[in-house]
């Protein structure tokens, strides 16, 4: 799975390095990144999209499916069994459903994420931040800050949006970073194991909050849910599952990479310190373009023939939106590879495009910009201290094992 | 110029509700509102980004007068 492969042979999967995440194999791909056509283990025709522009114009093409196909690209050799799993799985995942479904489901969810909605969670995740700092400032200097703010931060925020009582919040959160690969360290039998831990939880979680509803954004979901016959109860409990771990690793690694990322720029950090409320909104989406890492896990199969520049994408023919470069994409953004909190980058890729953009993404970008900015006030003094563990970004899911930090 | 917004095509993503809250807004459902069909200039900068780039599910328009 980490194996680079010749381009135009299969898809190039890669480790991912520092202070470069982009993968190496992407220097191969022809200057100006044009569409590029690689095969699939399947043996299936897919496309690169590497550009910004093509990005958008193909993921808001509604004849682009996002749902199982005998083409659709999957980018490991995968055994029919676990491909039947993941199709019927997917039947009941927002992100595996093409409109008008899809359409139906994420209405049930979004009303709890807009952003009115999310802003009302902002004293509550302000509250948070305050007392993760305060203890960070109690063990004192240096700390491991994915251990001390990153990583329970989102887990604490995800635990009380889900209405999950506190006595069950370790069952959540230890099975989640299992799962998610917050340490990657963790077997694949250990991840099913965690996955199967999960399930049994929600299918109860999903059941108590069907006896007794709950005003909170899981239990909001669960009553319209309730009301259609859209789910079944175990389709219910994967759906619900999928709504909490979705964004947790992402916002995880954000809060430690945005961190760094200021601390690697110590003019942007002084201009953010005497700016902040002038350039957070900015900063937040300049940390999360520059860090736009997730690239393979945005996948279609056409279901018509696509013409775009030129290039025919035929009907069942795949296309893998490489967001990533996209971000990075030097037509779009000028300077691409500078992390410059001064740019506009609003319509960056991070949360992906077209009708299957992150449904969380504000409480993403809340919590983002109260963990940036309470920190950089809090410790005026705040470094990047050496670590005998480098940070490493590991294939798909990127985690950031450890940021030391001192002041 | 005028805006519109297609509450059919809406997602609600609400990029446009946080990227110009003087033109546009989110309704309970979560879906786009317009609050202002004809925009200054400043904003008709933005309506014209977000119609262009920012809107993942090209559900705001933008016509002549």
């Amino acid at each position: 799975m980490t194996d680079a492969v010749e381009r135009g042979a299969t898809c190039p999967v890669a480790p991912r390095g520092w202070p470069n995440p982009l993968l190496p194999e992407y220097d191969q791909l022809p200057e100006g990144r044009p569409l590029t056509q690689v095969t699939m283990p399947s043996g299936s025709k897919a496309w690169l999209v590497a550009q910004h522009d093509h990005i958008q114009r193909l993921l808001a093409d509604d004849r682009f499916s996002v749902e199982p196909h005998p083409t659709f690209p999957i980018r490991f050799p995968a055994p029919q069994e676990l491909l039947d799993m993941i199709a019927k799985d997917s039947k009941n995942l927002l992100v595996t459903m093409d409109p008008p479904r899809h359409t139906r489901v994420r209405q049930m969810a979004l009303p709890d994420f807009t952003i009115k909605a999310v802003e009302k969670l902002r004293p509550r995740v302000q509250e948070l931040v305050d007392e993760y700092l305060d203890r960070m400032e109690a063990e004192g200097s240096p700390v491991d800050l994915v251990q001390a703010l990153a990583l329970p931060l989102p887990a604490q925020v995800i635990c009380e949006l889900a209405g999950i009582p506190e006595s069950e919040r370790d069952t959540f959160t230890r099975n989640a970073a299992i799962m998610v690969g917050t340490r990657h360290s963790y077997t694949m039998d250990e991840k099913l194991a965690a996955n199967e831990e999960l399930m049994k939880y929600f299918a109860t979680l999903v059941t108590e909050k069907q006896n007794n509803p709950t005003d909170d954004m899981l239990g909001n979901f669960i009553s319209r849910a309730s009301q259609t016959d859209e789910f079944d109860h175990h389709g219910l409990t994967l759906m619900t599952k999928m709504l909490l771990i979705a964004g947790y690793e992402f916002i995880v690694n954000r809060i430690a990479l945005g961190t760094q990322a200021l601390l690697d720029h110590p003019e942007q950090l002084a201009a953010l310190r005497a700016d902040t409320a002038g350039l957070m909104p900015k900063t937040v989406d300049e940390v999360l373009r520059y860090f736009s890492l997730v690239d393979e896990i945005i996948a279609r199969v056409a279901l018509a023939d696509v013409e775009i520049d030129g290039v025919t994408i035929k009907e069942g023919e795949g296309i893998l939106v490489l967001k990533g470069l996209g971000d990075r994409d030097p037509a779009k953004y000028a300077d691409p590879d500078t992390f410059d909190i001064h740019r506009d980058a609003r319509d960056h890729l991070a949360f992906g495009y077209g009708v299957h953009q992150c449904l969380g993404q504000h409480v993403a970008r809340l919590m983002l910009e109260l963990c940036l900015t309470s920190l950089i006030h809090r410790f005026p003094e705040l470094r990047l201290v050496e670590s005998d563990e480098p940070i490493e970004l590991v294939d798909g899911l990127p985690p950031v094992h450890k940021l030391m930090v001192g002041w | 110029m005028k805006v519109h917004a297609d509450r059919d095509r809406c997602i609600g993503a609400g990029l446009c509700a946080l990227n110009a809250p003087s033109v546009f807004d989110q309704d309970d459902a979560g879906l786009v509102v317009v609050l202002n069909d004809s925009p200054s200039d400043a904003e008709a900068a933005d309506a014209h980004k977000l119609a262009e780039h920012i809107c993942p599910s090209k559900a705001i328009l933008i016509s002549d007068g």
